[in-house]
């Protein structure tokens, strides 16, 4: 070890006396001050108008974005540092004859080779200490800053840099020229960061190439994630390239024959795979979330889903019809990417399969290849869509094959996936537009409808009801119930099974929540009693009425105790139609959990749109056993006096083992698709009012809350400073600090030079 | 009694690179200090040799110990019985000297409580002491190879090997650097790499000649000297005869006069008695004769000869 130290003290000696040492560390400073002063400045000018943030730490330190946190961007240009720190560790020794002081003085070629590379690790060290002169700052703007976060962000630059540097060490071991070092240094580490997306096509070697790939591995750490996998990566690259720079100096020693090189090469870097691929086995996989909100897990309710599944395997089988635009996320060459958007639930659930199928079959999302494509057979355009994506088209499945597997005529034949546990299976949609990907309201909705079934909505028919089924009928109720591809936030894309029923049809034990919208035609005496014998066994209901809805129906609001007048509500909004309401939350609703919704409808007071609507309210003459809350009211001038008038009330009791759930609403248009896509006036119909809603409606169970805890971490608390506190950071970490550095380096360098 | 470890063993040393033989079934041993050169024209095998010897390089086939350590099997412990200083000195130029010489004993392990001794030592030895602080890269280039022969024998080892250590110093330089090696010489076993033979009769009592790979020589300097037979007689007369009279003497074959210097060069039968019957005639014919004296063949001859060339002049 003292060897090891004495070679590693005097290449430190050799570093610290060449002015691109300093030089790179006054670049360093000035890149993190302005990565720093940037960020504040934005976030400066965010909290002046938003108020306090939440999560500061990670917006200015951790996570991309505009404004990208300070570690994440100093990661990305660490790359351009490490080299031209490296590229002298042997190449000048080589080049200079020096190193045969080493090769003829009692040392080993590990200790040669740890000597060379330990300084790069206490460089790599300095350069977090440089971070950190960034961050403390942030412990007196930042209330509660999340130290643990920024620990685990200066582990991932760490790690990287160190990688980096065991890279550089290798090829600095290679040649003697430093031009063709840093050149090959370059060419080396963005070939590591780029190999993931190379072989994907190629079994075996798509995984070898994958897990070889850096890019994304400190991220993650940055990010504030701690995964073992990871840790190996860092630690094995380091390994293989500490290895490879040993085994070329032995073999530069002992002149060893070319085909015995390769072999050894050639086992020493399978070994080193066999590391990789054992330590990245999901079994062998750990994981901690260093966050202070555990940002970078699911949610608490879907860890506790993910343990209530039993040992057998979750098995995801992807269908993807190559006519689909939305299929190059599973194409071959991006299936590893891809099995990654499930490692958040596969940390809990280690034994998840994963399979692709693919086929290609009519579908309606795609119309531009077909229409370039006319006069060709459906076999034919598939044919050619296959061979475009580079696929063995003997691999893709025709519409009778498919068929035999799978029914996805209802899906559109649109790309999807299935999961499947203990022999039951669900649907997981990919989603049209921005938000392509399930995320963790749909898969923990999947998973959990797989353990405790869907929630059945029952829409009432046959009294011209609105219905869910169409997207081109301004007034039904698509958008958010029933958009399969479209919409990631429809209630079938969140654990809820919908389907219509006529009253006689009705039976409590088949359906969970029973919709009854803007009913026209009168009930008959048979189906009120029905859907009165419904609500007295405790079923939940939604019932959206209009001025106009049938009498026969009375009955039902006389057993919930509430009435209304059927008078259209009037506002005094000039701007707009007398009738058209923007009902506003009531804050006192504690029924309704605190979910963005409810936040986002009380904070800003962003209104519910409804075009027209009549007053419901709790009936004083009839006694009830619901507890009736006001979700919805609207303002509005009577006899020149402001009245708040309710227009949706929650209504709720104990009935036998759990709580009947109703919402009455006094407009039918606001959940319609018209309303959805209102974009003319803020409003929160479309933000996920009804998952809201039905999340109330079905007790809870659906959709699941997988909202992460809100930070701790609020700022800018800028206090009696505020304006002048990032002029003064600027000054210090772009002017004092850099010019610190630059005059210490220079006398120490003059100094030296002149002795 | 035990038998004497020898400070350097090399037993049937071969190397290759490639497919070509550099060097082939190479012995030496050295068993006592002194300096011993190693002779051999560019590309003989000389620095595959030495690298063998100071671990710079395996050899392909052979073994090579230095005091009883074999470099393959004990390279540490051989290793620390070694000094050597390349061609190319290898000095950190950006390193003072107290630096750098403190970093070689550390690699030489030389213990924490004698480093300071042992630098001071090296300084006082190699004439360097003055320059303690100073950074090499600033020495010229006479003080640098004694910088460099310094850090060779900073941990008193058995055999020092030089290569070339006077390679591009100036007339001044070369001659304390050899002064130094001579030095040495009397401590250690020097194993003194050259081409050039007047260094090699300037300091080494031995001489190992390799050429084309092959050991070709190993003797004394004398016997190296005398390698050769002297075939040619230097006469000095102050009323010389005719060159014909001369060369009708028994033994002599050739006469030449030299206007310049004044005297004949005869060549003449190393195997006959030339040198008295010149004496004998000259006293009976008055020819005044001054000097006689066998022409001394020179080390190049001998080097060219060994080496199976021929000398141009």
């Amino acid at each position: 070890m003292k060897t090891i130290i004495e070679i590693a003290r005097v290449q430190w000696l050799r570093l610290v006396y060449s002015p691109i040492f300093w030089l790179l560390f006054i670049v360093l400073l000035i890149q993190i001050g302005y990565e720093l002063t940037n960020n504040l400045e934005s976030f400066e000018a965010n909290t002046r108008k938003s108020g306090m943030m939440p999560g500061m730490t990670r917006y200015i330190y951790t996570i991309p974005g505009s404004s990208a946190g300070v570690f994440i961007e100093f990661a990305k240009s660490l790359y351009l540092y490490i080299p031209l720190l490296t590229l002298g560790l042997f190449s000048s020794e080589l080049s200079s004859g020096s190193i045969r002081l080493i090769y003829s003085s009692p040392v080993s070629t590990i200790q040669l080779v740890l000597g060379k590379f330990f300084p790069m690790l206490f460089l790599a060290f300095l350069i977090i200490i440089s971070l950190w002169i960034a961050v403390l700052p942030g412990f007196y703007i930042i209330q509660n800053l999340d130290t643990s976060a920024i620990v685990s962000a200066s582990i991932g630059v760490f790690l990287l840099a160190s990688a980096y540097a065991s890279v550089g060490l290798f090829l600095s071991s290679l040649s003697a020229n430093q031009i063709v070092v840093a050149i090959a240094s370059f060419v080396v580490l963005g070939l590591l960061n780029f190999i993931g997306s190379l072989f994907q096509t190629v079994p075996y070697l798509s995984e070898l190439a994958f897990w070889l790939s850096m890019k994304d591995r400190a991220q993650d750490f940055i990010y504030g994630l701690f995964k073992s996998h990871n840790l190996a990566y860092f630690l094995i690259i380091q390994l293989l390239f500490l290895g490879l720079t040993t085994l070329n100096l032995l073999f530069y020693k002992k002149g060893i024959k070319p085909a015995n090189r390769i072999l050894s090469y050639a086992l020493f870097i399978g070994g080193i795979f066999l590391l990789g691929y054992i330590s990245s086995l999901p079994s062998f996989r750990a994981y901690r979330d260093f966050t202070a909100i555990q940002m970078m897990s699911i949610s608490e309710n879907s860890q506790e889903l993910m343990s209530e599944l039993s040992n057998e395997e979750l098995v995801i089988t992807s269908y993807a019809n190559i006519l689909d635009p939305n299929v190059y996320s599973s194409l071959p060459n991006m299936v590893n990417v891809d099995k990654r958007r499930f490692e958040n639930y596969q940390r809990f659930k280690p034994n998840m399969t994963f399979k692709y199928i693919y086929f290609y079959d009519t579908i309606s999302n795609n119309p531009i290849v077909f229409k370039e494509n006319e006069g060709l057979s459906l076999h034919e355009i598939a044919r050619k869509v296959a061979g475009s994506y580079g696929l063995d088209f003997e691999d893709v499945l025709g519409p009778s094959e498919i068929m035999e597997i799978i029914d996805l005529s209802e899906e559109d034949n649109q790309y999807i996936r299935v999961v499947e546990h203990n022999g039951k299976s669900t649907f997981l949609r990919m989603f049209d537009g921005y938000q392509h990907f399930p995320g963790e309201p749909q898969i923990s909705a999947a998973i959990k409808s797989l353990l405790e079934g869907k929630v059945e909505v029952a829409f009432s028919v046959g009294h011209g009801e609105r219905s869910f089924g169409s997207a081109l009928a301004e007034e039904d109720y698509w958008e958010e119930f029933n958009a399969r591809h479209q919409n990631n936030l429809s209630l079938v894309n969140l654990g809820f099974n919908l389907k219509s029923i006529k009253p006689q049809d009705l039976h409590k034990n088949e359906v969970d929540i029973l919709i009854i919208a803007d009913p026209k035609i009168d009930f008959d005496s048979l189906e009120v009693s029905i859907v009165l014998d419904y609500l007295n066994q405790g079923g939940n209901l939604l019932i959206t009425l209009e001025e106009d809805f049938p009498e026969t129906l009375e009955p039902v609001l006389t057993t919930l105790g509430v009435k209304t007048d059927r008078q259209l509500i009037e506002q005094n909004n000039p701007d707009l139609d007398k009738h058209f309401i923007q009902a506003q939350f009531n804050s006192a609703s504690e029924l309704v959990p605190n979910t963005w919704v409810k936040e986002y409808a009380i904070r800003y007071k962003t209104p519910v749109t409804m075009p027209e609507t009549i007053g419901i309210v709790p009936s004083d003459s009839i006694k009830t056993e619901f507890e009736i809350h006001k979700l919805l009211y609207s303002s509005q001038i009577i006899h020149s006096d402001t009245v708040s008038t309710p227009v949706m009330l929650m209504l709720s009791r104990e009935h036998g083992e759990g709580t009947q759930r109703i919402i009455v609403a006094g407009d039918t248009d606001f959940l319609s698709n018209r309303e959805m896509n209102r974009r003319n006036i803020r409003n929160l119909n479309g933000r996920g009012l009804v998952p809201f809603l039905f999340h109330w409606l079905s007790n809870g169970e659906f959709p699941l809350d997988t909202a992460p805890q809100k930070g701790k971490d609020i700022g800018l608390f800028l206090g009696e400073g505020e304006g002048k506190i990032n002029g003064i950071l600027k000054l210090i970490y772009m002017g004092i600090l850099p010019g610190l550095l630059l005059v210490v380096g220079s006398v120490t360098l003059i100094r030296r030079k002149r002795r | 009694m035990s038998e004497q470890i020898p400070i350097v063993s090399i037993k049937e040393l071969s190397h290759k690179y490639g497919k070509d033989w550099a060097i082939q079934k190479i012995s030496i041993e050295i068993t006592t200090t002194g300096i011993v050169g190693l002779l051999g024209s560019n590309g003989a095998g000389k620095s595959t040799t030495m690298n063998i010897l100071c671990g710079v390089i395996s050899p392909t086939q052979g073994s090579a110990s230095i005091a009883g350590h074999d470099l393959k099997s004990d390279p540490i412990e051989a290793k620390k019985q070694l000094g050597f200083l390349p061609q190319q000195a290898p000095l950190h130029l950006e390193l003072t000297v107290d630096e750098y010489l403190r970093h070689c004993a550390q690699l030489r392990q030389i213990p924490r409580n004698k480093l300071k001794q042992a630098v001071e030592r090296a300084k006082e030895y190699c004439g360097v002491a003055h320059f303690s602080k100073r950074l090499i890269g600033n020495l010229s280039g006479g003080y640098k190879q004694r910088v460099g022969i310094a850090q060779a024998i900073i941990h008193e080892p058995q055999l020092v090997v030089l290569d070339e250590p006077t390679n591009g110093l100036d007339p001044v330089q070369i001659t304390e650097v050899r002064s130094l090696v001579r030095d040495l010489g009397k401590k250690c076993a020097v194993l003194l790499s050259t081409h050039i033979l007047s260094e090699v009769q300037a300091t080494c009592e031995r001489i190992i000649m390799i050429e084309e790979g092959k050991g070709i020589f190993d003797g004394t300097i004398n016997e190296f000297n005398n390698l050769i037979a002297p075939s040619k007689l230097v006469v000095k007369m102050s009323s010389a005869p005719e060159l014909q009279e001369l060369e009708a003497i028994e033994g002599v074959e050739a006469a030449e006069l030299n206007e310049f210097e004044n005297v004949m060069h005869l060549r003449v039968d190393p195997n006959k008695n030339v040198g008295s019957s010149i004496i004998e005639l000259g006293v009976k014919n008055g020819w005044g004769l001054s000097e006689v004296h066998l022409e001394k063949v020179s080390l190049d001859s001998v080097f060219a000869k060994l080496s199976n060339r021929e000398l141009k002049s």
